[in-house]
């Protein structure tokens, strides 16, 4: 084994078979593992809690002020046109 | 009715049908009710005297937005609004039961997302909500 300059270790190491990398879970082919599917999942809930709560202010109907406002401008237009 | 008139009704429809957006994008950046109304409100006046200025066929709920967001900094600016949520009137208002699978509920989200500075209230809002770019 003179000559070696690791002496220690056995014949199998220095095969091109045994310096292969462990076969890599299905899951995590984009190599970035199971932090980044979840860090994407808490991205997914974040952006769907931004538009619930956006939607859901869409949804209400205009209050009484707005809605007397609006009604006031499409009158004073209507009359001006 | 002239071609003009028509293109001017049909502007101020599309600015009308608008306005809960508006609402929405307010109250996202006020968080507060009372506040948010307010902004809209000054902001359809804005628009409305200003409608002749807008170019039909471009963006107007970017140009609305854009209205609602100067008025709402430069308030600010003045001391003019308390914007704060003080009483977590934002988060109150939904009416949401909470979720109980271990996800974000959504009040909780309003009462995270409501501490977040302005600017990135306003950006989460606007790209992640409303779908405009920044």
């Amino acid at each position: 084994m003179a000559g070696r300059l690791f002496p220690d270790r056995d014949e199998k190491f220095w095969t091109a078979e045994s310096r292969q990398m462990p076969e890599e879970d299905p899951k995590n082919t984009d190599g970035t593992g199971d932090d980044a599917n979840r860090s994407s999942d808490i991205d997914q809930q974040i952006t769907d809690n931004l538009r619930k709560l956006y939607q859901s202010t869409v949804d209400e109907e205009l209050p009484p002020a707005l809605q007397d406002l609006l009604d006031r401008l499409k009158a004073q237009d209507q009359g001006n046109d | 009715m002239t071609e003009a008139v028509a293109t001017s009704a049909a502007t101020r429809d599309e600015l009308v049908g608008l306005v809960p957006e508006l609402r929405a994008f307010a109250l996202s950046l006020s968080r507060n009710p009372s506040v948010a109304d307010d902004l809209v409100q000054e902001t359809v006046l804005k628009a409305w005297a200003k409608l002749d200025s807008f170019e039909p066929g471009t963006n107007m709920r970017a140009w609305l937005f854009t209205i609602l967001r100067n008025t709402f900094y430069s308030d600010a600016r003045k001391g003019k609004r308390e914007v704060a949520d003080v009483d977590g009137a934002y988060a109150a208002r939904l009416s949401q039961k909470p979720d109980h699978d271990g996800r974000l509920a959504l009040r909780d989200f309003a009462v995270a997302f409501a501490t977040l500075p302005d600017d990135q209230r306003e950006v989460l809002i606007l790209v992640g909500a409303s779908g405009l770019s920044y």
